[in-house]
């Protein structure tokens, strides 16, 4: 029974951050930098064991971004120019699609430490297939729904290359469905995601999160995966009447976009409250979102605060 | 006063010779060079001090930072600007100097902004408190040596509170645990007036008697959530409170449909916007259906491409807006500061902005001439 796990991307150090500061000035090798974020891999591993967490992750501290590996990996798709990450502070360069895209498996393969992870249960992170249609500029000349069909392929194969390699929980993130999807767009992304996840072995969740998922969890229970994600800081989810029977919840009760620790007690009531609200069978504890958006020391100290607080959710049952 | 002013929007490009000399670093042969260049283009005599100064052990860092701010007023002046200021000179950037002036707040280390670029992000960690008025040098000196107009931009309040982490107010708000999201807005506001009231109206009381005649307020995070345009509004509004100057907000990259109506609300006399970078200039009739009649800063340079844009496109931008408007509304800028290119392509748009107003001022003549316009 899973009580937390982290669902996004880690900040990398100050030390990363000054090497690939120097590399760009020429004063160290790009050889040195990825044996620095390497070690940061290692430490980021260490942490989420020492804290208990549940499944590991190794950072994705080479993903530039969310959609970077597809959009730097997969034939069809390029980065494109910076755009701003929903409502922060910080970009992501959006993926322009110029033609059909081919899956190929082998994308977040090659950003994934997977020598690291060995013998560890583990856990790896994509886009939605809605979301990496959403965030890409269509310059294909293709309708939306061909991109959406051809996103939803380079997905599944991705997953299933991730399954071969051992990963033991895949999980979609999706902002875009919260934040920019009307409710036409629901049925899209449930079909969607139902043709990556059919078939998979591996446990999978959809988190959502920069948006209010409250007005949409019901569509959203019934999206075909095991675990359902929300960010409690977008919104109460006071107002939905819907019932997430039989899914886990991914409560995101850890905030991934401030520096304050919240408190143990807190985490914990925000959870079961959550749970209990909407009647899912279990609940996890996870930062609502990246903790990317943070300094490495304030993420290091949410994930052991992640860690105390699962404690107290076992302890609690 | 002239119809079509042109202004430019905050900062330019440091150049190598003043990064180096704040490292510590002297300078090269082509940065001795270039110092030559630009003092030829512009005009500037005396440079063998500032050499001399480069050339030192220690250089008197501010000392440099005054040639600096000179070589990027002057820069604007040849180019023909109508409104002047020193390319932000003096300021690391926009966010930590003027954060690494007001006491209640803690740096942590980097946070990504995209790919390998990083920017450090402060937390809120004690009530706001001003530890001294900044800007106060700069402007002084900037008005000694300007010989066009001057308008000081500086960084709003709500910006500030967005762009930072938010602990002290968010554990001062006493609401419970469970609605997260209102619990954030209380603190988001609380934390965003303090800074209004305790911050940037002493400082801009502060920039008014040092004889700031203009003030503009940078406020980029203005849309970034649209539910606290409210927020920004009643901060500006608290911030600017008494103080005798011109007011301006500048504003970029956003979605200004999300600022109305609440914007109408704001004392300020110049909206300072970017245009050129979504190409959408039909969004000037917003202004006009909204029923604002304020000045309006259009941007008609894209601050992100090295593509110069011509003088007749200027024109007809600028006509374009002021047939909508009204002529005697419109200024010509640049969307945002030009920091991100060269003195060359940023001194060459800016000469085009200037040329391309004046086409625009003989196009709005010429009808006049021909015996008045025709509808």
């Amino acid at each position: 029974m899973p009580f937390a796990h982290l669902v996004g991307i880690f900040p990398r150090s100050e030390q990363v951050v000054e090497l690939s500061r120097a590399v760009e000035r020429r004063r160290a090798t790009a050889h040195e930098l990825a044996a620095a974020v390497a070690e940061d891999e290692a430490r980021v591993i260490a942490l989420q064991r020492e804290a208990g967490l549940d499944y590991i992750v190794d950072g994705q501290l080479r993903w530039q971004d969310l959609l970077r590996p597809l959009s730097d990996g997969i034939p069809g798709m390029h980065p494109g120019g910076i755009a701003r990450w929903f409502d922060n502070n910080s970009f992501y360069r959006h993926p322009v699609i110029t033609g059909p895209l081919q899956p190929t498996g082998k994308a977040a393969l090659a950003v994934i430490n997977l020598k690291a992870l060995a013998g560890l249960r583990w856990k790896a992170i994509l886009p939605s297939p809605f979301a990496l249609a959403a965030l890409s500029e269509n310059a294909s000349g293709r309708s939306a729904d061909q991109v959406l069909n051809d996103a939803a392929a380079v997905l599944r194969a991705e997953a299933q290359a991730l399954t071969a390699a051992g990963c033991a929980y895949i999980q979609f993130n999706d902002p875009a469905l919260v934040t920019r999807a009307g409710r036409a767009d629901l049925p899209r992304a449930h079909a969607a995601l139902a043709k990556v996840t059919d078939g998979l072995t591996v446990r999978t969740a959809l988190h959502t999160f920069f948006g209010d998922a409250g007005p949409i969890l019901g569509e959203l229970v019934r999206f075909p995966v095991d675990e359902i994600g929300v960010d409690l800081y977008a919104g109460t989810l006071n107002g939905t009447a819907a019932s997430a029977a039989g899914k886990t919840l991914l409560a995101g009760a850890l905030d991934g976009r401030n520096s304050l620790i919240e408190e143990v007690r807190d985490l914990v009531d925000l959870a079961v409250a959550a749970r209990d609200r909407l009647g899912a069978a279990d609940v996890a504890l996870v930062p609502n979102c990246d903790l990317e958006l943070l300094p490495w020391e304030c993420a290091e100290l949410k994930v052991r605060r992640l860690g105390e607080a699962a404690a107290a959710l076992r302890a609690a049952k | 006063m002239k119809v079509f002013p042109t202004q430019e929007i905050g900062s330019l490009a440091k150049p190598a010779w003043l990064v180096k000399a704040t490292r510590g670093q002297g300078p090269s042969e082509v940065d001795l060079a270039e110092i030559d260049r630009w003092a030829e283009r512009l005009g500037i005599d005396g440079t063998s001090e500032l050499k001399a100064v480069l050339n030192t052990e220690h250089p008197d860092k501010e000392r440099v930072r005054d040639w600096a701010a000179l070589f990027a007023i002057r820069l604007q002046e040849v180019a023909g600007l109508d409104a002047v200021y020193d390319g932000e000179a003096r300021r690391i950037e926009m966010y930590e100097y003027p954060v690494r002036r007001i006491a209640g707040f803690h740096f942590y280390g980097h946070v990504r902004s995209f790919d390998n670029r990083y920017y450090r992000k402060a937390a809120v960690v004690d009530r706001v408190r001003l530890t001294e008025p900044f800007h106060l040098d700069e402007l002084k000196y900037v008005k000694s040596v300007a010989r066009r107009p001057v308008k000081i931009p500086i960084t709003g309040p709500y910006t500030l509170a967005d762009w930072s982490f938010n602990e002290y107010y968010l554990k001062s708000i006493d609401g419970g645990f469970r609605d997260l999201k209102a619990r954030a807005y209380a603190a988001k506001r609380a934390f965003t007036l303090d800074l209004a009231t305790e911050v940037l109206r002493p400082t801009l009381h502060a920039l008014a008697a040092a004889g700031a005649d203009w003030i503009q307020i940078d406020e980029p995070a203005a849309t970034t959530h649209p539910e606290e345009v409210p927020i920004l509004v009643e901060a500006f509004n608290e911030a600017v409170e008494g103080v005798r100057a011109k007011l301006s907000i500048h504003i970029c990259y956003s979605d200004y449909r999300r600022l109305y109506p609440e914007m109408l609300k704001m004392r300020v006399d110049h909206l300072a916007l970017e245009f050129k970078n979504t190409g959408d200039f039909d969004i000037v009739k917003l202004f006009k259906e909204q029923g604002d009649t304020r000045e309006l800063g259009l941007g008609v340079l894209d601050v992100h491409s090295d593509v110069i844009e011509t003088p007749e496109e200027i024109r007809d931008k600028i006509l374009g807006a002021a047939a909508v408007l009204g002529a005697e509304k419109i200024w010509a800028n640049p969307d945002c500061g030009l920091r991100t290119r060269t003195w060359d392509v940023a001194f060459a748009k800016l000469q085009n902005l200037v040329e391309g107003a004046r086409l625009a001022r003989e196009a709005l003549q010429a009808p006049i001439r021909a015996g008045g316009p025709t509808h």
